[in-house]
């Protein structure tokens, strides 16, 4: 993995776990796990937006934010990866 | 008027064999097949128990096959009581427990520690029957049980004692509510109404019961759509929805993220909102980008489905005052009172008075609850005598006045409870969850103003001498015990939450 991506990752996942939905660092999901089942929901999806378009500096198409894409921390990092180099 | 819930849907069978009763995600089902598949669901509900005076445990995501079971325990003359699947097992185990359910319906098994006596389930699982079996039964035979004030389900909602509370909803409820809402948004055989909200939320009884009494399409929206603006709007456009009924929070997500004007609306003739305050920026934002949608807003506690609506005028657009919540249902009386319960402005007609007075909204008429199941406590707290001694009258705890024009102006609650996201939720149900943490000395909740979504949630907490308490820790607690929206946005500690000279929380301090 480039290390920008693990650099996205890594904040990417602090985010989600350790502010938006706080979780023991020993029971974080792992990375192909489903957020919708540890506690995302419209809030918190609205929120990550927020925060990858100002914190991790890349815009993400609204017409291109659907569930396949950011259903997991590994499908969020790949969707923010692609138009990272756009 | 239709005599039960059922023949509504038997009505719309004899007229409307073939048009689309349900279309979701493909798949088709006419008015002729819900209705034998109703017939038959509740021959296989019945060998199990089902029948008038019973519950039954409603536990389903969107699909056809959810549909097919809520009018098969309908024509039991059973109620049902929904289930959301994404609240935690003990909540569940709770409500089973308080609605003395011994028969599940649902996609998959109950969790543990849910008890039942029988588990009818559409994922296989060991010791639970198949759903499918619906298809092998005979239809159930022998006339629909009459309503005759029976109960149709039972909605569990927010309990400021720390334990949901189950608002019953009767049969006569539901068929005023449709047979208005038909006449008031004229639902017809072409329309196409989405069912977005959960069934454990009053918003959906107008999607499905409009919609079948009408013999109009309903058209439920997937889970994999609902949480993302630019799918929900393309939704409403291929899927040709003409009536649509949500929170506002959803709205303005779709008119935020969802490219509105980018899509062919034109099918869409009325969108109705309804379960918190619509911001007055964003109703001019949806109208500017649904020109073609008329837009009501619908008010109204669990307890009353909707008693008050009111129909968006460009006047209304032009001004910065709040959204009315209107004038009342047909058949719907209410008045504003003071503490003393004494009328202090609107009138038995509709709020026809002038008041510059405002108080508590006490509402009577058809849709009104038939009180807490099994609180009868509570029950007569809620339910008092309705002014001039006509009745009784639900208090909705919500405080109003009414304007120059004898619309309904509403102003806050008189007590704590905080909308989220069009969910009520009683603080003292989550305070009740915090205090049975190990660690937690005393905590307090309050609602933090959010422009989207109504409120986000604050947990103030003082931890036991000694402890030192995570975000991370309470976060787990609570979602053992509380459904995803009643779990804290933002949590503070506090060596002691601040006190009034009277030595009770000051609430007012914890909200910044």
């Amino acid at each position: 993995m480039p290390a920008t991506m693990a650099d996205t990752r890594d904040r990417i996942r602090n985010y989600l776990f350790g502010t938006l939905i706080p979780t023991p660092r020993e029971a974080w999901p792992a990375d192909d796990a489903d957020l919708f089942e540890n506690g995302m929901d419209s809030l918190r999806l609205m929120q990550i937006l927020v925060f990858i378009e100002q914190d991790v500096g890349v815009h993400l198409p609204d017409e291109e934010v659907t569930h396949e894409r950011m259903s997991t921390v590994r499908s969020i990092v790949e969707f923010v990866g692609r138009h990272r180099r756009n | 008027m239709a005599e039960s819930l059922y023949q509504l849907l038997a009505a719309s069978a004899e007229r409307y064999p073939d048009r689309t009763a349900v279309d979701f995600a493909g798949q088709r089902m006419t008015y002729r097949a819900l209705r034998e598949g109703a017939d038959r669901m509740a021959s296989l509900l019945a060998e199990f128990g089902a029948e008038p005076g019973r519950q039954v445990a409603f536990c389903f995501r969107k699909s056809i096959d959810a549909l097919i079971a809520l009018f098969g325990i309908i024509r039991t003359g059973a109620a049902y009581v929904p289930l959301d699947p994404t609240w935690p097992a003990g909540r569940c185990a709770m409500i089973c427990e308080d609605a003395g359910i011994a028969l599940w319906v649902g996609a998959a098994a109950p969790p543990p520690p849910v008890r039942v006596q029988t588990a009818i389930t559409a994922a296989p699982a060991e010791g639970t029957v198949p759903l499918s079996a619906w298809r092998d039964s005979s239809p159930i035979s022998g006339e629909p049980p009459a309503p005759d004030g029976g109960v149709a389900n039972v909605l569990f909602t927010s309990g400021s004692t720390g334990r949901p509370k189950g608002v019953r909803i009767t049969t006569r409820s539901l068929l005023h509510f449709s047979m208005w809402a038909v006449d008031a948004f004229g639902v017809c055989p072409d329309d196409r109404l989405a069912n977005h909200a959960p069934y454990n939320f009053d918003l959906s009884t107008l999607d499905i019961f409009a919609a079948v009494r009408a013999g109009a399409a309903v058209v439920p929206v997937p889970e994999r759509v609902k949480m993302f603006p630019f799918e929900m709007a393309r939704y409403i456009a291929e899927q040709k929805i003409s009536v649509w009924y949500s929170v506002p929070s959803a709205l303005m997500m779709m008119q935020q993220r969802g490219k509105l004007a980018e899509h062919d609306m034109s099918a869409l003739r009325h969108v109705i909102f309804a379960g918190e305050v619509m911001p007055k920026p964003a109703l001019r934002a949806i109208a500017r980008d649904l020109p073609g949608a008329a837009l009501t807003n619908l008010y109204g506690p669990t307890e009353t489905n909707a008693c008050t609506y009111h129909r968006v005028t460009p006047e209304d657009l032009a001004s910065d005052d709040a959204v009315p919540i209107g004038r009342p249902i047909s058949d719907t009386r209410v008045w504003i009172v003071d503490e003393a319960l004494r009328p202090v402005g609107g009138s038995e007609s509709g709020a026809q008075g002038v008041s510059a007075s405002a108080g508590e909204l006490l509402v009577a008429g058809p849709t009104v609850t038939a009180g807490y199941l099994g609180d009868a406590e509570l029950t007569a707290g809620r339910l008092v005598p309705a002014p001039g001694g006509d009745g009784v009258a639900y208090r909705t705890g919500d405080r109003v006045r009414v304007r120059r024009d004898g619309a309904l102006m509403f102003e806050g609650r008189i007590d704590r409870m905080i909308k989220s996201r069009g969910h009520r939720i009683e603080p003292g149900e989550i305070e009740a969850a915090l205090a049975g943490h190990p660690g937690v000395q005393e905590a307090a909740v309050v609602a933090l103003p959010d422009p989207v979504f109504g409120s986000r949630i604050k947990a103030c907490v003082a931890p036991r001498a000694g402890r030192t308490l995570t975000d991370a820790e309470l976060i787990a607690h609570c979602r053992e015990r509380l459904p995803p929206y009643m779990v804290p946005d933002v949590w503070q500690y506090y060596e002691r939450l601040p006190r009034t000279d009277r030595e009770k929380v000051d609430l007012s301090l914890l909200s910044v």
